[in-house]
This record gives C-alpha cells, sequence and structure tokens, in this order.
C-alpha cells in the first residue's frame, strides 16, 4: 500500500510538473518528452541540423541531477556497469528511431492522450504490442547477463555530463545552437525547466516510476501498482489541460503529431520492445544513469546518437507525416531488436542460478 | 527444504523471474540481490506469494529470507 501511494504521489509530482511547464512555454503537449528533449539538445551541440529542434533541455539535466542528488541523499547510488554495454548502446538508437517515428517517448505518449491526441491512444496498442513481445523473450530467459560493481567515477559520468550541459545552457557560447522557432525556440524559464527537471528525477528515482514496468509487471506478476502513476499522470494533465484550455480531441491538427496511425504503432511498438529489453523506459534510464548505472548512462548515449542520426539522415517525421527513410529505418531496427533478444535468448537451466 | 537464488548483479525483472521460477511448493527460500529495487520488488512478489520477507545487509550486498506463512 505504502509502495502504491508513493508511485501515486510520484505521477502527480510529474503531472504537476509537466502542467507547469506547458503553461510557462514547454511545446503544446511536450511539456515533457524524454526523447524528444534529447533529440533537441543533441541538435544544440552540433550533432544534428535540424534547426527547428535545438536547445539544451534543463528539464534533462534537471532529471539525472534530481535522481543523482537523491540517490545520494538515500544512499541509493550504486555505481555499476558492464551488462552488454555495446547492445543496449543499439537498443538505445532503436528506441530513439521509434520514438521519433511516433513523434514522442511513452510519457509525451501519455500527456499527447492527456490532451485529446487521439493518435497518442492508437500508439498505445503498439506499445503495449512491443511490451508483450519483450515479454515473450524474457518468460524464454532473455537476459543482457548481470552487471558489476564500478568505481565511482564511472558512477557519476552522465551526472558530471549533465553539470557541463548546465553550465553550456546558463553561458550560451556561440557554438551552441539555439532555435529561433519551430518547437524548440519553444520552452519555460531555464530556472523553471531545471526545478521540474530536478523535481521528476527525485521523485522518479524514489518510486522507480517507469512506463515500461508498469504493462511489463503487470502481465508477468499480475503486479499493478507502476500502472497507478500512468493513470494519475494522465488524469492530473488532463485536468490541467481542460482548466488552461489545451484540451482538443481528435486525431487531425494535433501538436507536433501526425495521423498514420500504423506507423504510430509500428513506432511505439518498436520503443516498447527495445525498452523492455533494457529493462525500462527512457526516463528510467535517465533516472538509473543519475543513479550510478554506467549501462543506462551508455542506452543515454544510445538515444543521443539516435536522435543525431533521426535528423541527418531524414528517418525523423513531422506533422506532414512518416518520411521514407523512417519506413527503412523501422524495418532495419525492429530486425536489430528482433535478433538482439533472440541471440540474447538462453533458457535457464534448472540450476542456473538456484541451488540446491 | 530452503532453495537459494543468487540474482547478484541482474537488474529488475530477472531476479523475480528466477524467484518465479523456484516459489511454488517452496517453504523458505533465500534471495541474494545487489540492489534495493530488487528487493523491493522481489518482496512485493513473495508477498503476493504468500510469504514473509526479511531483508538483512545493506550497501550492495542484501539477504533476503523468504518464509511461506502458516496461514497461507
Amino acid at each position: 500500500m505504502k509502495q502504491k501511494i508513493g508511485v501515486a504521489i510520484a505521477g502527480l509530482i510529474v503531472g504537476l510538473v509537466a502542467v507547469c511547464l506547458g503553461v510557462f512555454g514547454n511545446p503544446a503537449n511536450m511539456a515533457l518528452c524524454i526523447a524528444c528533449f534529447i533529440r533537441d539538445t543533441a541538435g544544440a551541440l552540433g550533432l544534428h541540423q535540424a534547426e527547428a529542434v535545438q536547445y539544451i533541455r534543463p528539464e534533462i539535466i534537471g532529471i539525472v541531477l534530481g535522481a543523482f542528488i537523491i540517490g545520494l541523499l538515500k544512499k541509493d547510488h550504486a555505481p555499476k556497469g558492464g551488462s552488454s554495454p555495446f547492445t543496449r548502446f543499439v537498443l538505445g538508437i532503436c528506441v530513439m528511431v521509434g520514438a521519433l517515428i511516433f513523434l514522442g517517448c511513452p510519457l509525451r505518449m501519455v500527456l499527447r492522450m492527456a490532451g485529446g491526441d487521439l493518435n497518442a491512444v492508437i500508439g498505445l496498442v503498439g506499445f503495449i504490442g512491443g511490451i508483450l513481445t519483450g515479454i515473450v523473450f524474457l518468460n524464454r530467459g532473455f537476459s543482457l547477463k548481470r552487471s558489476y560493481e564500478q568505481p565511482a567515477s564511472e558512477g557519476a559520468g552522465l551526472p558530471v555530463v549533465n553539470l557541463l550541459l548546465l553550465v553550456l545552457v546558463i553561458a550560451a557560447p556561440a557554438f551552441v545552437l539555439f532555435s529561433g522557432s519551430g518547437p524548440g525556440s519553444l520552452h519555460a524559464p531555464l530556472l523553471l525547466s531545471l526545478a521540474g527537471g530536478l523535481i521528476v528525477g527525485g521523485a522518479a528515482q524514489r518510486s522507480r516510476l517507469c512506463f515500461i514496468g508498469g504493462v511489463r509487471d503487470a502481465v508477468l506478476f499480475k503486479d499493478f501498482h507502476m500502472l497507478m502513476p500512468f493513470a494519475v499522470i494522465l488524469v492530473t494533465v488532463l485536468i490541467g489541460n481542460l482548466i488552461t484550455g489545451k484540451f482538443a480531441v481528435g486525431f487531425a491538427d494535433q501538436p507536433i503529431a501526425h495521423t498514420e496511425w500504423i506507423w504510430n504503432i509500428l513506432g511505439l511498438y518498436l520503443v516498447g520492445f527495445g525498452s523492455v529489453l533494457l529493462g525500462g523506459c527512457p526516463l528510467r534510464q535517465l533516472v538509473l544513469a543519475g543513479s550510478g548505472n554506467s549501462d543506462s548512462g551508455v542506452t543515454v548515449w544510445g538515444f543521443f546518437v539516435g536522435a543525431a542520426i533521426c535528423h541527418n539522415f531524414g528517418l525523423a517525421s513531422s506533422g506532414a507525416g512518416v518520411t521514407p527513410n523512417g519506413r527503412i529505418a523501422f524495418a532495419i531496427c525492429a530486425a536489430l531488436v528482433f535478433l538482439i533478444a533472440v541471440f540474447n535468448t538462453k533458457k535457464l537451466s534448472q540450476k542456473q542460478g538456484v541451488s540446491p | 527444504m530452503k532453495k537459494k537464488v543468487d540474482a547478484c548483479g541482474l537488474s529488475c525483472p530477472e531476479p523475480v523471474l528466477r524467484l518465479r521460477r523456484v516459489i511454488d511448493g517452496a517453504d523458505e527460500i533465500e534471495v541474494l540481490v545487489d540492489n534495493q529495487v530488487c528487493v523491493e520488488n522481489c518482496s512485493r512478489f513473495a508477498q503476493s506469494k504468500g510469504f514473509c520477507v526479511s531483508v538483512k545487509g545493506g550497501s550492495g550486498h542484501y539477504t533476503m529470507t523468504l518464509t511461506k506463512a502458516v496461514n497461507a
């Protein structure tokens, strides 16, 4: 019961932060999106040249540092790594490709649903389908193998990088690119975004908030407690949108979204499948990286590289729809994720890890 | 008979999946994990299966003892 209340409160906090950031300037139905905000940050650093989506998003910095600080305070910061890092890097790229075909991570999927975007409701079908596919492999013994204790410097890697990003977004040197128009130009004030990220990072660290974990654990163990934040965020942001007049039901003309339903399903299918193999959604990967898990740190770099690939090679969707290159990229990434699942699935012997 | 599950280094849901393989028919299980998240998840699963949970250790080394509740 205590954990249920904890995750419900975390959901409420994330929902309220999202509403607040939306009111103060973040793009519509995109007040918080791990995929979009990493993509924007990658653009600001010149990893891609899509001028409309370049800004070092303080929310990402805040989430990592919030998880880092709370982890240290609660003695829950543990430098670990060595669990198939390259495979995780590739999965990170594939998850990002799926997210940018759909146009959003699982968190943004919920925000889009709360804004009345029915394309996201359709996408949810693919998301659940991807999770169920991953569960098939988990039940057959899928594993990226164990991790090992690491030196403190390894666990502090991504938090330190994010501190440097914070310096860059405050100092705004000429080599950092900031969008003059488009979604990248729409943002809440820096300090508010940073504070929002810190709060979300801390809350997610304590509650273990994960959008994959909710559906996965419900199916695998009949454990429904992690579905709670999903529902609480949805309701909180829905109420916030109704109050602020940002709720509009429909498929067409939704902000930063397209109506190609099959690709909304397939994009989130890839996100769900890849994230189950990674052990958590993009938000969870950021939080784990902040808590000292260098495997998740490598995964986050996979997200960055995936975002750069998407915009450099014309894979990312837009309001106009999915690109031809995006369709090909989906096929390649889906095949890659499937192969990773197959090659890392080994039926456990009855005695493995169990004695007597 | 007491069973032992060594899930050190594994991240969730793998430790719970390993526990699930042995929990039916067991009276006492010792589970070794190395992080708080796995302790929480294994505890929740074991309790849902009618086990009492006690945890010893900390700082990356946890030993969980799961005992079948008498009235379960």
